[in-house]
C-alpha cells in the first residue's frame, strides 16, 4: 500500500513538473526553480532518509527509496526529452547527473549500513500469560472499558540531549531510546457496565497515568485501551481554568472543553451555580478564588451531566465539611445509577464501601485485582508487613 | 477509503463535536487581550491607526515619488504582516500555555493554535475597515476588484495554520524556537516590503522577495486595494502553493507528534 502511495506522488509531481518546464510563461526566473526543487527534494530526500531511518526502523523504507530514486530519474529523462527546456538542458544536466549519481551512492552505503544492523525491530508477541482472559460469563458487549497489555514508557534520557550534534551521535549509537522508564507495564483489565472499580497502591505506583490513558489525554506506547462511552475526567478539579476568566466565562469554556454545546451549558447554568454555591463571586475573575472555591467550581461543572463512565481521582475531599457532604451525596447518587465508576483514592475504606472490584498497583505491574475487600485486606496487610 | 465514509472519519466528528470550544475559545483570545483596557475592542482599530501615521510621518517624504498613497501602501502590507506574526507567535506558545488543560482533558490538541489563528483573522477582518476608512480619506480610487479581498484573506488564513501547526509542534520539544521567532519575523517583516516599496531592495536581492510567501499576500493583498486591478497571476499561484504546502506539511508534523507533546509540557 505504501508503495503505491509513493509511486503516485512522484509521479504527480513528475508530470506537474513536466507540464511546468512546457509552460511557457512560467520558463522566467523565479518559477523555474520550482521543478528542480522537487528533483533534487527526490534524488537527495529519499536516501537521506534511507540511510537515517533504518538504523531505527525498518527495511520498508529503503526499498521506497530506491524505488523512488529510479521511479524520479526516468521520469526527469522523460521531462528533458519531451520539454524544449532549453537553460535545463545546457546548464543543469551535469548537475542533476552528479545529484543522481550522489543519491545512488546514498543509497548503497544505507544498504550496507542496513544489513549491518542487527535485526531487533521484529515485535516479540505478548506472551498470551499476561492476557486478561475475559471470565465466560462475560460479554463484550457489557464491556465499559477494556485494557489489554497496556504500558507507558517514559523516557528519561531526553533531557540529556540538548544539541543536534549529541541527539545524532546517540541515534546512530542507538542509545536515545535507552533510558527508558515504565510507569506501567502489562496491564491488562476490564471494567463492565455499571461497575464501579477501585485503584489502590502507593505514591508513583502508575494510578494516575493509568487514569490519564483511559481518560485519553495520553496514549499508551504498548497495548490497546478500548473505551464505550463518553468519559468524564474528574482529575485534578482546580487545574485548567482560565485565571484572567471570570467564573462565568470559566463555566462556559469548561462546558465547550468537555464537548457540550452552549445551549446545553446555559439550560445548565444556574444549576451549576447553584451547587457550587459562588453566587457572588461568579463575575470575579477566577484568579481571585480560594483553592476551595475553584475546586467546588470544578466539581459543579464536571458533575453536572450524568456520565456514563466516571473517573475519580482523590476528589471527595473537596472544599468544606457542608460541601463534602454535598459532592458525596452526588457521588453517591451516580453510584447507585448505572454509571460506570473509576476511583483512585488512598484512603482504603472508602473503595471498600464504594467500589465492587480492586485492582492493587504497585511499581507499574498489577499485584493483584479481583474483590475488593480481598484486594483492600491484602494491601493493608502488605503495609503493616513492612512497618 | 470509502468517500461517502469520510465524513464518518474521527477528525469530522470530532470537529463538528468541539466547533462550540473552537468559538468560545476565539472569544476568550478576544476577550482577554483587550479586557481592563479603556478603549477595549478599539483598540484594533486604534492600533494600526496610531502606527500608519508615525510611519507615514517617517517615511512618506523618502518614497514620495516611489508611491502615490503612502498610508494605503503601508497599510495595505502592514495589516497582513500583523495578521501573519499575531496568528503564529500565538499559536508557537499556544500549545504550551494550555498544558493545564491538555494534561487533563481530551480535546483534539490543534484547537489551540487554529483557535488562535481565527483570533487573529477577526482583528484582521476588523482592521480592513480601518483601511476603508483611510482609503476614503485620503481619496483613493475605489474599485470593484475590492469585493475580492477575501481571497488573499483566506489563502492567507490557510497559510498561517499551517505555519502555526508548524511552530507549534517544533516549539514543544525545542523550546528555543520562542526566542527565535521574534527575530525571524523581523527579518520577514524587513524582507516583505511593507514600508518601502520593493524597488528599493537591490536586484541581485530580488528573490528574496519573490520567495517569500508573506509577500506573495501582501501583493495580492495591494493589488485589490492599491493598486485596483486582479491579482497576478504568478503571485496567485505561487500564494495558493505555498498556503496549501504550509498546511500539509503542518498537519502532518502535527499528527505525527501530537501523542508525544503530553511528556513534554
Amino acid at each position: 500500500m505504501k508503495h503505491y502511495r509513493d509511486l503516485s506522488l512522484v509521479l504527480l509531481l513528475a508530470i506537474v513538473s513536466i507540464i511546468w518546464m512546457m509552460t511557457p510563461s512560467l520558463e522566467s526566473y523565479p518559477f523555474n526553480i520550482i521543478p528542480y526543487a522537487f528533483l533534487i527534494l527526490f534524488l537527495t530526500g529519499y536516501p537521506l532518509l534511507a540511510v537515517i531511518k533504518p538504523l531505527v526502523y525498518e527495511m520498508e523504507m529503503l526499498k521506497r527509496s530506491v524505488l523512488t530514486v529510479n521511479l524520479s530519474f526516468i521520469m526527469t529523462i522523460l521531462a528533458l526529452l519531451v520539454s524544449n527546456y532549453t537553460t535545463f538542458k545546457s546548464l543543469h544536466l551535469p548537475l542533476y547527473l552528479l545529484l543522481a549519481y550522489i543519491s545512488i551512492i546514498i543509497t548503497i552505503v544505507a544498504f550496507i549500513r542496513r544489513s549491518m544492523v542487527p535485526d531487533e525491530d521484529e515485535k516479540v508477541a505478548p506472551s498470551d500469560s499476561h492476557k486478561q482472559i475475559l471470565p465466560e460469563d462475560v460479554d463484550e458487549k457489557d464491556l465499559a472499558i477494556r485494557v489489554e497489555n497496556v504500558g507507558m514508557a517514559f523516557n528519561l534520557s531526553q533531557e540529556k540531549v540538548d544539541n543536534l550534534k549529541e541527539y545524532v551521535i546517540k541515534l546512530i549509537k542507538r542509545e536515545l531510546f535507552f533510558q527508558e522508564f515504565w510507569a506501567l507495564k502489562d496491564i491488562s483489565f476490564y471494567v463492565k457496565k455499571g461497575e464501579k472499580l477501585g485503584i489502590i497502591g502507593l505514591n508513583g505506583a502508575g494510578k494516575s497515568t493509568l487514569l490519564k490513558l483511559v481518560s485519553g489525554v495520553m496514549k499508551p506506547t504498548e497495548g490497546t485501551i478500548e473505551v464505550n462511552g463518553g468519559i468524564v475526567p474528574l482529575i485534578e478539579l482546580g487545574g485548567g481554568f482560565d485565571p484572567d476568566y471570570t467564573g462565568r466565562e470559566n463555566i462556559y469554556l469548561r462546558g465547550t472543553l468537555l464537548g457540550y454545546s452552549k445551549e446545553f451549558m446555559e439550560k445548565k447554568f444556574d444549576e451549576i451555580v447553584e451547587f457550587s454555591e459562588l453566587e457572588d463571586f461568579i463575575d470575579v475573575p477566577v484568579k481571585n478564588y480560594s483553592s476551595g472555591m475553584v475546586s467546588r467550581l470544578g466539581f459543579s461543572i464536571s458533575t453536572i451531566v450524568h456520565p456514563q463512565i466516571l473517573i475519580l481521582d482523590e476528589v471527595l475531599s473537596v472544599g468544606d465539611a457542608a460541601f463534602q457532604n454535598k459532592s458525596l451525596k452526588r457521588m453517591k447518587s451516580f453510584l447507585n445509577e448505572d454509571v460506570t465508576v473509576i476511583l483512585v483514592s488512598h484512603n482504603v475504606k472508602q473503595i471498600k464501601d464504594l467500589c465492587d472490584r480492586a485492582i492493587w498497583l504497585d511499581k507499574g505491574k498489577i499485584v493483584m485485582q479481583g474483590d475488593a475487600i480481598e484486594v483492600c485486606d491484602s494491601f493493608t496487610e502488605s503495609l503493616h508487613l513492612e512497618d | 477509503m470509502e468517500v461517502r465514509n469520510i465524513f464518518g472519519h474521527r477528525f469530522f466528528k470530532n470537529f463538528f463535536k468541539y466547533r462550540y470550544l473552537l468559538l468560545e475559545l476565539v472569544k476568550r483570545d478576544i476577550k482577554i487581550k483587550y479586557r481592563r483596557s479603556v478603549l477595549g475592542i478599539f483598540w484594533s482599530f486604534l492600533e494600526p491607526l496610531l502606527f500608519m501615521i508615525v510611519l507615514t510621518i517617517i517615511f512618506s517624504t523618502f518614497f514620495k515619488h516611489n508611491i502615490s498613497n503612502y498610508p494605503v501602501y503601508l497599510l495595505t502590507g502592514r495589516l497582513v504582516f500583523e495578521f501573519y506574526s499575531k496568528a503564529t507567535s500565538g499559536a508557537l506558545r499556544s500549545i504550551k500555555n494550555n498544558a493545564n488543560t491538555i494534561k487533563k482533558l481530551y480535546v483534539p490538541k490543534y484547537i489551540f493554535p487554529v483557535s488562535l489563528t481565527l483570533s487573529a483573522m477577526v482583528t484582521f477582518l476588523l482592521s480592513l475597515i480601518v483601511l476603508l476608512l483611510v482609503m476614503l480619506a485620503t481619496g483613493a480610487h475605489f474599485t470593484l476588484y475590492i469585493l475580492l479581498f477575501f481571497v488573499p484573506a483566506v489563502l492567507l488564513l490557510i497559510f498561517n495554520v499551517g505555519i502555526g501547526l508548524i511552530v507549534g509542534t517544533i516549539n514543544v520539544f525545542f523550546r528555543d524556537i520562542e526566542h527565535l521567532y521574534g527575530v525571524f519575523l523581523t527579518m520577514v517583516m524587513y524582507s516583505s516590503a511593507i514600508f518601502f516599496p520593493p524597488e528599493v531592495i537591490p536586484s541581485h536581492y530580488q528573490w528574496i522577495l519573490t520567495f517569500n510567501p508573506v509577500y506573495a499576500f501582501i501583493s495580492l493583498n495591494r493589488d485589490v486595494f492599491y493598486y485596483g486591478h486582479f491579482f497576478n497571476t504568478s503571485t496567485l499561484l505561487f500564494a495558493t502553493f505555498s498556503a496549501i504546502a504550509s498546511l500539509v506539511v503542518g498537519m502532518v508534523l502535527f499528527y505525527k507528534y501530537q501523542d508525544k507533546f503530553i511528556l513534554y509540557i
